[in-house]
């Protein structure tokens, strides 16, 4: 054990790609997944001559988002140039903000453990997406070619920074599935990792317990999932601990995730960074913004995270727990809402929802939009299951059904010939057989052991292959032994 | 002058591809063709005529603006304090906008390209046979000029000194329509005589860069020549008041009898 107890200082610099129709200096769609080089013109490409043009919406969404997230929109901000040379950016130099962003000052509240915490939100820029490299060969230094895609570049991006505000990988990664959720709230931006359309880095420093002073930090890249996001600064977390402890210094560097070894490596130095001569683009002018434009933006914001949450709090009575988890994405929250306003069960809802809804979804990797199950097929499930046409056993069979298939509920119960067998004359006669079938267990029923009638309720199911009502059939059972004695 | 007008009336206007370009209506300049100067205000800079400018090309000047004052305008010494500044002002915006402008060209997509055996020598033999000595020095002037550490002592100074230039005008012009200047500092030079001085080059520009930083109009007028070499004299004018410019200017070509400068005819040149 160290003498000394360390405390991790995380900062996060988060990338969005905003969904606006056309790229951020030209009118080229921004659409995912195109042939290669099909969405370029000379402006992107950044031919002799093109000169750049913003998109309103860019500056309309990025202001959005600024508000999302309590920050101060500037009425006077502008675009600079951040220069370095690589194969992905054609001009040389990226088109960003510097020192005059469009937003700062902002904070969000994230949850750990079920304890709130304030994360400042030192700032929101507007800056132009790069290209995508194809490597020949392993990566740029080791391949023989590498081929160069254009479509990404000039797509717009939002970056937000944090202030150093972070204490743990937990604490960093409700920060950013908060960030997820409250983009995907306004609808500025996809927010999908996996597709590169939100990405994050992370400053990471320690210090000892009780210092003001910050630790010297590495900078961590290349996290494509919130999961490595965590692993990677728990990683990154103890090989600082590691290294203070054995009194050696802490290199302030760039170092890259590598998820198969789960481990940091170091990219660069601080010797070796980039000097980006960053300077006012001229090619722009100032970006200046009425408060009347953002008094209307703001008021046109959708319900965010927090006030939906509570209002399924008040409203419907959801634990602040469930809550959270329901609106947790807006596209959960609104299927949410959609299967309610058939069906007024909202406990009942959320309970599907979270367990075999979002199980199913994470066990097959799919998001809620890819879902074969629409509100309306869960609403009218829910229904078969309340008025006793189906059992609550037979109806997670169905939704399995109509999560692998998108059949109708009703459809399959009667392909299945899944219906619940309620009718009390029904039922009787399968209780008398039961009862003449096992007089050993009548005995020891009547002898005060209970477990004999769960074992001949057992019995009926079997009989009835899984059809009679449960609880009807207890109800029954229960009557005619007891009318035995 | 009616020449420049019809052109202006072809080529001025708004180009949504250009956010530097502004969204004004387009006058007809030829209705600014008026033989009339009469109670109009025109400034002399003396930081346009001291030291440094050719007395050849200053009699010029004094010329002009006692024909000017004939027809009944008013010629009056102004000053313009940082004009001074200009020059240093303006080749360290420039070049610091050329060094990103030019890093484009490595010889991958377009343009020049001279093949060697791997990539970094053929952007580096690309760049060092592709661009002339003047480009190159501005490379290295901006990209020093932004450099971190350099930033703020040069790049952002020049932009302190420009908005100061643009002050200059703005005081001026709320006295006087317009200004008189030379074009350059001396007659016309030789083809080829200055070109190794770079900074004897950079001087000749010192009285038509401070308009560029401010981003005002100026018109030069071919106005005298001294041993068959043309002097050009300049009128500036507030941000979108050509008009004011081209009615002086057609005032001064009615009212002289000098001629213009046809040296590719005459063979001078050649
Ligand atoms: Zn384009």
């Amino acid at each position: 054990m160290s003498a000394v107890k360390y405390e991790t200082v995380i900062g996060l610099e988060v990338h969005a790609e905003l969904k606006t129709l056309t790229k951020i200096f030209c009118s080229c769609p921004t659409e995912f997944g195109g042939e290669e080089n099909t969405h370029i013109c000379p402006v992107c490409l950044g031919l002799p001559g093109v000169l750049p043009v913003l998109n309103k919406k860019v500056l309309e969404f990025a202001v959005r988002a600024g508000l999302a997230l309590n920050c101060e929109i500037a009425g006077f901000s502008k675009f600079d140039r951040k220069n370095y040379f690589y194969p992905d950016l054609p001009k040389a130099y990226q088109i960003s903000q510097y020192d005059l962003p469009i937003c700062k000052g902002g904070r969000l509240e994230i949850e750990t453990n079920g304890e709130k915490k304030t994360i400042g939100v030192t700032r929101v820029h507007m800056e132009e997406d790069a290209g995508k490299l194809l490597h020949g060969g392993a990566s740029i230094t080791t391949s023989q070619y590498s081929l160069a895609d254009y479509n990404r570049t000039g797509v717009p991006l939002i970056e937000i920074v944090s202030e150093p505000d972070m204490r743990s990988a937990e604490e960093a990664r409700a920060y950013i599935e908060k960030i997820k959720a409250i983009l995907e709230y306004i609808d500025v931006s996809d927010v999908k990792m996996e597709q590169g359309s939100l990405r994050c880095d992370a400053n990471i420093s320690l210090r000892p317990v009780g210092s003001t002073k910050l630790g010297t930090k590495t900078e961590i890249k290349n996290m494509n999932s919130f999961r490595s996001l965590q692993k990677a600064i728990e990683y990154e977390v103890t090989r600082q601990e590691d290294i203070l402890e054995e009194r050696g210094t802490i290199v302030q560097e760039t170092r890259s995730w590598d998820e198969e070894k789960g481990v940091t490596v170091s990219m660069r130095s601080k010797e070796a960074a980039h000097d980006y001569r960053y300077f006012p683009d001229p090619d722009l002018v100032p970006i200046v913004v009425e408060p009347a434009w953002v008094d209307e933006i703001r008021a046109a914001l959708p319900e965010l995270p927090e006030a939906r949450r509570q209002r399924l709090v008040d409203e419907l009575g959801l634990s602040l727990y469930d809550a959270g988890i329901i609106t947790g994405t807006r596209a959960i929250a609104e299927f949410f809402d959609r299967v309610v306003s058939q069906y007024n069960e909202p406990k009942i809802v959320a309970n599907w929802i979270m367990g075999e809804l979002l199980r199913l979804l994470n066990a097959n990797n799919l998001e809620i939009s890819d879902c074969k199950v629409t509100p309306d097929k869960l609403a009218a499930l829910l229904k078969y299951q309340a008025e006793g046409t189906i059992s609550g056993k037979m109806a997670k069979a169905v939704f399995d059904e109509m999560f692998a298939t998108g059949n109708e509920p009703g459809a399959i119960i009667s392909e299945k010939g899944m219906v619940q067998i309620s009718d009390e004359g029904a039922l009787l006669a399968i209780v008398g057989k039961i009862i003449a079938a096992n007089p050993q267990s009548v005995a020891d029923y009547r002898a005060g052991k209970e477990k004999a009638l769960g074992f001949m309720v057992g019995q009926i199911m079997k009989e009835t292959k899984g059809q009679a009502n449960p609880g009807a059939v207890t109800k029954l059972l229960k009557e005619k032994l007891d009318a035995l004695s | 002058m009616t020449d420049c007008a019809l052109i202006m009336n072809t080529i001025f206007g708004y180009d949504p591809k250009d956010s530097t370009s502004a969204p004004v209506d387009v006058p007809d300049f030829t209705a600014s063709l008026i033989n009339d100067v009469k109670g109009m205000r025109i400034g002399i800079p003396k930081e346009y005529i001291g030291e440094g400018i050719d007395p050849q090309v200053s009699a010029y000047l004094r010329q002009a603006a006692t024909k000017l004052e004939e027809l009944g305008a008013v010629c009056e010494e102004v000053s313009l304090p940082h004009t001074e500044y200009a020059l240093p002002a303006y080749y360290i915006i420039a070049s610091a906008e050329c060094s990103s402008n030019l890093a484009r060209y490595d010889g991958v997509r377009y343009g020049l390209r001279v093949e060697s055996d791997d990539i970094i020598s053929m952007f580096s033999k690309t760049r060092s046979q592709g661009f002339g000595d003047e480009v190159k020095r501005r490379i290295m002037l901006g990209t020093y000029a932004l450099s971190s550490g350099y930033y703020d002592a040069y790049y952002l100074k020049a932009l302190k000194v420009r908005t100061l230039i643009k002050k200059d005008f703005d005081q001026a012009f709320e006295k006087y329509d317009c200004l008189l200047t030379p074009t350059a500092p001396t007659v016309a030079f030789n083809f080829g005589e200055k070109t190794n001085d770079p900074l004897a080059m950079y001087m000749s520009d010192v009285c038509t860069i401070p308009i560029n930083l401010a981003g005002i109009p100026a018109l030069s007028i071919p106005f005298g020549m001294v041993n068959h070499r043309p002097v050009g004299l300049q009128l500036i004018g507030k941000a979108f008041n050509e008009g004011t410019l081209l009615r002086v200017g057609y005032t001064l070509e009615q009212n002289t009898r000098l001629t213009r400068p046809r040296p590719f005819e005459r063979g001078e040149l050649a």
